[in-house]
């Protein structure tokens, strides 16, 4: 009762902080409840790089006599940092989109998602905290998977580690607006298993996050510059493998600034009209 | 009275195949129900190897490799590949449906009344996995004419002449697939066992890469998969590359396990069936 009378009393910013850390506190515990989450978790940032290093390895030879068109394309000739960092930041991403992305339509499989939909916090509060869940489940994850390709030598990290925090940061409010944008498409179709692996496998591919981007088409290199994600996995390998400062790339950490700030002004705008769209339309129940 | 008849009755052949039937039609029936998840079945394979795809032709336009060629002895990646790439779909089919067919089974709250039916569980595991790997067969046709057209991968004619494999290899995954039946019944999380294990299986046996590309310690390991020994049979025998060890070795190794394997399988499962019922913890997940 006496929670009740405080919670209508707290400033509406203190109320919505308190819902955002209630949803991510329940996702953390609920995740880390199932031991299997444990060895999924450490297991697959360590197991993907391997599969993909393995095919790089057995191209580029025993004496790297077939890279050379990759160095020219990647300008690197370090194949192995090259795709474990994108392979990592794929994973990352592809993770937020199942846990962050989906969190309402993990609420709908569970049958919680009317109850939550009708408590009296922003639905906001729900994918955000979501989001935090996830962020926070699987920072840890990769930096372990980080420690141990640094430790066996397949990744050289050049840069430092203050640059390379500085790059990850930027880049979540372009991941939270995206995952806002993406919740509300659950919200309103229902159905979206088919759009996460559709949408995976194109910042995979238009990213160049497993491969250089020089490999694309002009076109598609163009669309793939347009995208965050982007200019983010260009500054991390540039930091992580040639030792480069994130002042060195200002103009493509100005872009991943600004693009995520709009992109969260987009996925709230896009947030709020879905769900002022489905309580008009009875939307919220079934299906 | 009727039960002991019925009980007479559980494994006679005619039985068998008509359970066996009745699985494959029921499990044709739900195929055929959702053509939306067939026609994806399809296209996210191709979809899905598109960055792998534009990492390969990053090292090696045109799938011409001189790393390979360093390796293995040949430099036609876009030959090599697709043989890695089928026996991969087939483990890939067995451990999903093997493994995962029980799983499923507990989610739908059927297991029991399934393990309950006078139909051997063998029987039952078998069946349940049947209709998956002739739609995979049919599916991998598929895939490797798309393959061909949208990527310009070529699987060799010669792979036919190792199409005498196939029964034996079959076998093998069987065993492989069945022992790990009854440790998704132990351990109840299938999801992360068949999607951690079927995609360590597939690397370790070098479905995507030459083998030889390993540190020491991983070819070990992978010599002691029989599905490694496989692997580099067909791809000896298609494209003459160098093998990992001597040929004559390899079969060897590679037939008596589809001996043993599924012996091994059959002895495991029912361990775990018999420890399942004593302890009555079928329906728990």
């Amino acid at each position: 009762m006496s929670r009740a009378h405080s919670a209508e009393r707290a400033h509406p910013i203190t109320a919505w902080l308190r819902s955002v850390w209630a949803v991510t506190w329940r996702d953390v515990r609920t995740t880390t409840r199932y031991k299997s989450w444990f060895i999924a978790s450490l297991i697959w940032p360590i197991i993907y790089p391997f599969s993909l290093v393995f095919v790089g390895r057995g191209l580029a030879g025993p004496s790297g006599e077939g890279l050379g068109r990759f160095a020219e394309l990647a300008q690197t000739s370090d194949y192995q940092s090259f795709i474990i960092l994108g392979s990592l930041a794929w994973m990352f991403v592809n993770i937020n989109l199942w846990m962050g992305g989906l969190s309402l339509m993990t609420d709908r499989t569970r049958g919680t998602f009317d109850t939550h939909w009708t408590m009296p916090v922003s639905k906001l509060s729900l994918v955000v905290g979501a989001t935090f869940a996830s962020l926070i489940l699987n920072f840890v994850p990769m930096v372990i998977s980080i420690a141990f390709y640094a430790a066996i030598g397949w990744l050289q990290v050049s840069g430092s580690p203050i640059d390379i925090a500085i790059a990850i940061l930027l880049v979540i409010p372009f991941l939270l607006g995206f995952l806002l944008c993406f919740s509300a498409f659950t919200v309103r179709f229902r159905e979206a298993g088919m759009l996460v692996q559709v949408m995976r496998t194109v910042f995979a591919i238009l990213c160049g996050l497993q491969f250089p981007l020089a490999v694309l088409p002009p076109g598609l290199q163009s669309i793939g510059r347009a995208i965050p994600l982007t200019h983010f996995i260009d500054v991390v390998r540039s930091v992580v493998i040639q030792g480069a400062s994130v002042r060195d790339h200002s103009s493509s950490i100005g872009y991943v600034a600004v693009s995520g700030l709009i992109m969260i002004v987009v996925g709230v705008l896009a947030f709020e009209l879905v769900r002022a769209s489905v309580r008009r339309t009875g939307l919220v129940t079934g299906y | 009275m009727s039960t002991t008849r019925t009980s007479d009755h559980r494994g006679a052949p005619g039985t068998t195949f008509a359970a066996l039937g009745a699985i494959i039609k029921k499990n044709a029936l739900e195929y055929i129900r959702y053509p939306a998840n067939a026609f994806f079945g399809l296209i996210v394979p191709l979809i899905w190897f598109l960055p792998m795809y534009l990492l390969i032709v990053s090292f090696a336009p045109g799938g011409e490799s001189q790393g390979l060629e360093s390796w293995v002895g040949t430099s036609n990646f876009f030959s090599y590949l697709p043989i890695g790439l089928v026996v991969g779909g087939i483990i890939s089919t067995i451990f999903w449906n093997l493994g995962f067919a029980l799983k499923r089974l507990m989610d739908i709250g059927m297991l029991e009344t399934i393990w309950s039916c006078p139909v051997p569980r063998m029987t039952y595991i078998i069946g349940e996995s049947l209709f998956s790997v002739l739609r995979q067969v049919v599916e991998i046709g598929i895939v490797i004419v798309a393959f061909r057209y949208v990527y310009g991968f070529t699987l060799p004619l010669s792979i036919l002449s190792t199409l005498r494999y196939l029964v034996p290899f079959v076998l093998l995954m069987y065993g492989f697939g069945i022992g790990f039946a009854s440790l998704v019944l132990l351990v109840k999380d299938a999801n992360t066992m068949v999607d951690t294990s079927s995609f360590l299986i597939q690397g370790i046996t070098g479905t995507q890469n030459p083998p030889q590309v390993f540190p020491r310690f991983l070819v070990a390991i992978a010599l002691a998969i029989p599905i490694t020994h496989f692997i580099d049979l067909l791809r000896v025998e298609t494209l003459g590359i160098e093998p990992l060890i001597s040929p004559t070795i390899e079969l060897s190794v590679f037939l008596s396990s589809s001996v043993l394997f599924p012996v091994l399988g059959v002895l495991c499962f029912r361990a775990v069936e018999r420890r399942s019922r004593r302890r009555g913890d079928l329906h728990i997940h």
